[in-house]
């Protein structure tokens, strides 16, 4: 390469300060250094070659035994396994509708941006309060069903009660003192004593027999004061 | 006496002579690429092992180096290549940021052993290490080893305008420098 006198000048033009500077080199370099390094690097080239030439090429990874021998069948037998589950159906549709089999099965609607990323959280919020639906939904016919029944029961019972207990004051009013005597006496008192039958039937004839005649017409009596006032009413 | 390119080229594609073309390329343009390097790396240790690994470039890819480029703007290439890749990874491996690494570069032209800062040439050295990557390298090209803007158009892949406008920006900073310090 030939200095080139254009290079100061041009230089001189830019910044004349720095054209006049000495190009003089500042670095220190050991003397020998460009005598020996053509030779260095040639040397380091051989060591290196030398040392690539060493270095085995075998393998040191191995792989299952007969893999390679076997690799290929084993990948036509997935191919053709494959193909012919799609042939299978294919074949299907051909006896069925052969026209289907032309049509791509690309799915042509569209979904809005991000929705299979954010399908997961969005399923999750909504299967709880989903759940608690179908709980309701499930139960909600059976305690419709048990309250209905249960007030028809009250009712009845309620019903039944009134009727019994409106039957006996009737019969109580409009009965005579021999009546009264003789169903006092009879073992079978449904109403009142049906939980104590054995030993208050007895209790009461009992009574009977230790009651004075006074007693006995003064009871009376006011029975029919009460017959009277029933009578009355209805 | 060097011998021609030509000549180096066509000796090195011989079994026979391949190593001795190469030995006597080394010699012909060893000292020029070494201060091209280290005028870029700064220390001798780090020119050096860029130009090893340069010149192992060279012996691997000689054999397909096609001829309708100069050699030289070949091995220029490299050398400017292999010294980017050695800062890059500098870069890498250092705990300082991006920017620091002119700062890093002026340390290392200071802990030379014949530092001397009041000596413009020292100056100049630091001056160039304040500018960016690619004007660093257009100043060094065209001001110390006075290579022609298309040879350098060749070597940096660049356009001859912008490498003017390079080494403009560049002589100016330069300047602004060393009366400013």
């Amino acid at each position: 390469m030939k200095k080139d006198n254009n290079i100061y000048h041009e230089l001189k033009e830019i910044a004349p300060a720095v054209a006049n500077l000495s190009k003089k080199n500042v670095y220190n370099i050991d003397e020998n250094y460009f005598n020996s390094f053509p030779y260095q690097i040639v040397e380091k080239i051989k060591d290196e070659h030398l040392m690539l030439n060493n270095i085995s090429n075998k393998n040191l990874f191995t792989t299952p035994e007969n893999y390679f021998q076997e690799f290929s069948s084993n990948i036509v037998e997935i191919a053709s396994a494959q193909k012919s589950h799609f042939s299978e159906i294919e074949e299907e549709l051909n006896a069925v509708a052969p026209l289907l089999n032309t049509i791509s099965k690309k799915p042509i609607y569209s979904t809005p941006n991000n929705y299979f990323n954010t399908l997961f959280y969005k399923t999750n919020a909504t299967q709880n309060s989903f759940l608690a639906k179908k709980f309701v939904k499930k139960w909600l016919p059976y305690a419709a069903a048990a309250i209905f029944i249960g007030l028809i029961a009250f009712s009845m019972l309620n019903f039944l009660n009134t009727n019994n207990k409106e039957n006996l004051q009737h019969e109580l009013a409009t009965a005579n003192d021999e009546e009264i005597t003789n169903y006092l006496s009879s073992v079978h008192s449904p109403i009142y004593f049906s939980s104590q039958e054995n030993n208050d039937t007895a209790g009461i004839s009992g009574l009977f027999e230790i009651a004075s005649t006074d007693d006995l017409v003064y009871y009376l009596n006011e029975e029919s004061i009460n017959s009277e006032i029933a009578t009355d009413k209805i | 006496m060097h011998l021609d390119d030509i000549t180096l080229l066509q000796q090195f594609k011989q079994p026979d002579l391949k190593e001795k073309a190469f030995t006597a390329l080394v010699k012909k343009y060893q000292e020029q690429l070494y201060w091209h390097i280290r005028r870029l790396v700064v220390t001798h240790d780090d020119a050096n092992d860029v130009l090893q690994n340069m010149f192992i470039k060279v012996w691997n890819g000689l054999g397909n180096f096609r001829e309708d480029s100069k050699l030289y703007t070949w091995l220029y290439r490299i050398a400017t290549n292999e010294s980017l890749t050695f800062l890059e990874n500098q870069k890498k491996k250092s705990v300082t940021s991006f920017d620091d690494v002119g700062e890093s570069l002026s340390n290392k032209i200071k802990a030379e052993s014949n530092f001397d800062a009041n000596r413009l040439e020292w100056k100049l050295q630091l001056a160039i290490q304040q500018l960016p990557e690619k004007q660093r390298i257009v100043f060094n090209l065209r001001y110390f080893d006075e290579l022609p803007y298309d040879e350098m158009s060749k070597i940096l892949d660049t356009s001859e305008g912008a490498l003017k406008a390079s080494y403009h920006h560049a002589a100016k900073k330069i300047e602004d420098f060393i009366i400013n310090h």
